[in-house]
């Protein structure tokens, strides 16, 4: 019976710094095997990190998620499928399971908060003037580094007033530019087209997963799991222009994107258009078109975008600063 | 009693539950082979069993327990999901009978979907979770949006046929089927049922970048209970858009109440299908389009239609 | 007799609602036992016949009890009730108000000799109420109508801080308006 419930678990992929390798290779594994990569802990049956151990973010994600659970780090992207397996073979030992089980606890909060009689400890929330003249609770959320869907290494503490970032703070664990070594790497193996394309659709796949698009998302990780394989099937080509094609004019999302950043900010359909563009430019020529970077201080600029706007928009900007921040497309578009 | 008459009612009663689970499963099945398409896997068996295998594995898993939820109204929004779906198939024809034959059917179908509402907000609110919370409000928003298009595309409807009863509706279209002349009124009963379902396009309730929304904390049976809600919501929508727009069960040869599950299936499919094709549209910005598009559309085509029937 | 029953089940479900509406801490919670007892009200109505009217209120109290909560959140700082606040104000006079008022609505219902029917009520009831409304007092009817949309649309440009001028600039020369949050259609 667990044999049939878990034939295709849900696993909650988190990139660690340096674990794009690991992450590709994951997300080509489960794609293929056609188990869901889970939104949220409460969904997942599996935590993945690719990279290795994110410290104690991690481990607070898997206390979230509901048993039966099994978790693995992946730093070898060789062993992407053998750790899935093992993984799921976890699940399914039963008396593993309720050992794991017996030795949870319920969430515990701090005792010493009990000054008031307040419910679980709990403080009441203060309120602060929000962008519509309402007097709304304040709430402390850090966004990331332990997110699916997140640049590795990305944390966004952001201080919340129903669904608007009032406040928020960027910063960096592991590094400027995690992912640069691993894209440089590709490009040495594939070629540079090549690296180049599956770079930009890597990031396309970001944005479209964040903005609710799983047909195009999905046709894009085949496209780009196609281009970082040794032997390109001959359609790939083929299927580029069309992504290219129906993403690109897609009226939708060109509409949900426009106007994201405010006046003047960053132009998010734009940039996803470029992307695209460019990919089957690299793929057409032969060589990987520069990339100029949208400003100097992409961490600056993004805690500039990201205070004041609305959860998905806040969600839709980082998928758009993507490259820059992962160091896909280097600054200045030259392969350093 | 008033207004209700006829109908199976007794019988009706206890097989309509299953018989609108079957239906869900079969929109779970149509999405799984759509999903599976996409990511470049072939169709097999097992995919068409994936929502047989996905409720398994969610009777398997435990349920989540959150610090302080307000658990009496988490777990009551979950559980009156699929009862709403209920309520609001019972007054549709299969065929031509349906359990219940309410004397202002689309009025009935109209409430059974506000108090979709209800369920949908309080599962959000009961979790105590700011993602949760972000979901409900987000639900509300969306559902102000196209209530008031849907409720005019269903008078629309009514009003074609002179009756609120759904029986009749469907009865008065023997000559013309209403889609082919208030066409405007059936992309936006199926635009508010992508809507009410949080499906595809209007799926931001539960959309991935609030990891999950209303669906962000919930896990085992609860997420379950609230899935095969969803999908039931989609098979009552589609069934309903049947006797209102499509001639009920009208049809050569075949009995009525299989071109009926015909004609569903139908638009079931439609409905799956453009979950695939397009990407989700954002609260904030549906809700211009609403308002400002689709409400003076619906109006124009019901000035049109009363003055037909004039 | 099973409507009788009914009718007496969902009068005490009413009633026993409308008190929780106020028992409770949570603003959630008083807000779902409101609809509760109009959902039961609803159900009344049904019972005694009027088909139409019943479904109209659950569908017209859903839409309003989650409206509610839309305001609940932005208007009030403790909505979950969490925190122990009383959130009733002057308690004995709103209850004597309110049991003197049950009390002589409950007398004239059970003592005031009412008539006894005469004829038969309509076969299609929904029709007769829409030809009683609309047939003699259609003017009223649309006057009142267009009134009530007046009256709201002006409400909420009242309610609004940005003006034209806040839009669309001081000559109001701008193309594009300046909005927080631009809607979908792309003004």
């Amino acid at each position: 019976m667990s044999r049939f419930a878990f034939a295709r678990p849900h696993v909650l992929l988190i990139e660690a710094p340096g674990g794009s390798g690991a992450r590709l290779a994951l997300e080509r594994v489960l794609r293929e095997r056609g188990c869901p990569l889970a939104d949220s802990p409460a969904d997942a049956d599996i935590l993945a990190v690719a990279g290795g151990p994110l410290e104690q973010f991690a481990d607070r994600v898997w206390e979230q998620l509901p048993g039966p659970r099994a978790r693995f780090d992946l730093s070898d992207p060789e062993y992407a499928a053998a750790e899935l397996d093992g993984a799921a073979g976890q699940l399914r030992e039963l008396s593993r399971q309720r050992a794991d089980a017996a030795s949870r606890r319920p969430p515990l909060l701090s005792e010493s908060d009990m000054d008031m009689d307040m419910p679980a400890g709990l403080q009441m929330a203060d309120r602060e003037p929000d962008r519509d003249g309402l007097q709304l609770d304040v709430l402390h959320l850090p966004w990331g580094p332990a997110l699916p869907w997140w640049p590795a290494g990305l944390v966004v503490h952001s201080r919340m007033q129903g669904d608007v970032l009032a406040d928020a703070q960027v910063s960096r664990i592991g590094g400027e530019t995690p992912a640069a070594g691993f894209w440089l790497a590709a490009a040495d193996s594939v070629g540079p087209a090549r690296a180049g394309a599956a770079a930009r659709l890597d990031s396309l796949t970001r944005l479209l997963a964040v903005a609710g698009w799983e047909a195009e998302r999905l046709r894009a990780q085949r496209i780009r799991d196609d281009l970082l394989s040794a032997e390109p099937p001959a359609q790939t080509h083929q299927a580029l222009r069309r992504l290219h094609r129906r993403v690109g004019r897609s009226s939708t999302l060109a509409r949900m994107c426009a106007g994201v950043a405010g006046n003047g900010g960053v132009d998010v359909t734009a940039r996803y258009r470029q992307w695209l563009t460019d990919a089957v430019a690299a793929v057409d020529t032969g060589a990987d078109p520069p990339a100029a970077a949208p400003a100097e201080d992409i961490s600056g600029l993004l805690t500039e975008l990201l205070t004041g706007t609305e959860l998905s928009a806040a969600r839709l900007l980082v998928a758009s600063l993507d490259p820059w921040l992962s160091g896909a497309l280097v600054s200045g578009g030259r392969r350093v | 009693m008033a207004g209700v008459s006829d109908g199976l009612l007794l019988w009706g009663a206890l097989l309509l539950p299953f018989g609108l689970l079957l239906v869900a499963a079969a929109a779970a099945s149509m999405s799984a082979a759509l999903g599976d398409a996409a990511a470049g896997r072939p169709v097999t068996g097992l995919t068409l069993v994936q929502p047989v295998q996905e409720a398994a594995r969610l009777l398997v898993v435990r349920r989540r327990r959150t610090v302080h939820p307000d658990a009496l109204l988490w777990r009551v929004g979950g559980g009156t999901l699929f009862l709403t779906a209920v309520l609001a198939a019972a007054v549709v024809p299969i065929g031509q009978t349906p359990v219940v034959r309410y004397e202002a059917g689309v009025v009935w179908f109209n409430a059974a979907e506000t108090l979709l509402w209800a369920a949908l907000w309080l599962t959000g609110w009961g979790a105590n979770s700011a993602l949760g919370l972000v979901g409900g409000y987000r639900f509300l928003a969306q559902a102000l949006a196209y209530e008031l298009p849907m409720m005019l595309a269903l008078i629309t409807a009514a009003l074609g046929a002179g009756s609120l009863d759904v029986v009749q509706v469907a009865a008065a279209q023997d000559g013309l089927w209403f889609v082919v002349w208030m066409p405007v009124a059936f992309v936006v009963f199926l635009i508010a049922a992508l809507g009410f379902s949080f499906w595809g396009p209007f799926s931001h309730p539960v959309g991935a970048d609030a990891a999950g929304g209303v669906l962000a904390e919930l896990s085992g049976v609860d997420r379950l209970v609230v899935l095969i809600g969803r999908y039931a919501w989609l098979a009552a929508a589609a069934g309903m858009s049947v006797p209102l727009f499509l001639g009920g069960g009208a049809g050569p040869l075949l009995p009525s109440w299989l071109w009926w599950l015909a004609k569903t299936l139908a638009v079931l499919a439609l409905l799956v299908w453009a979950r695939w094709r397009w990407p989700v549209v954002r609260v904030d910005r549906f809700e211009e389009i609403a308002w400002v598009v689709l409400l003076p559309a619906v109006l124009l085509q019901t000035l049109v239609v009363s003055l037909v029937v004039i | 007799m099973l409507e009788v029953i009914l009718a007496v089940a969902l009068g005490i479900l009413a009633v026993a609602a409308g008190v929780a509406v106020f028992v409770v801490d949570s603003m959630a919670r008083a807000t779902y036992s409101l609809l509760l007892s109009f959902i039961a009200v609803a159900g009344e109505l049904v019972l005694l016949g009027s088909a139409y009217l019943g479904v109209l209120t659950v569908l017209m109290m859903t839409v309003e009890m989650a409206v509610m909560g839309v305001f609940m959140i932005m208007y009030m700082m403790n909505p979950a009730g969490l925190m122990p606040m009383s959130m009733v104000h002057n308690k004995r006079g709103a209850l004597s108000i309110a049991i003197g008022a049950f009390v002589v609505l409950g007398a004239g219902a059970l003592l005031v000799p009412w008539p006894a029917r005469e004829g038969e009520p309509p076969a299609e009831l929904t029709r007769a109420i829409g030809e009683s409304l609309m047939g003699e007092h259609m003017l009223a009817m649309i006057v009142i109508g267009v009134a009530l949309l007046a009256t709201m649309i002006s409400g909420v440009l009242l309610a609004t801080a940005r003006g034209r001028y806040d839009r669309y600039g001081d000559d109001l020369a701008r193309e594009r308006p300046t909005d927080p949050v631009a809607g979908g259609v792309g003004r």
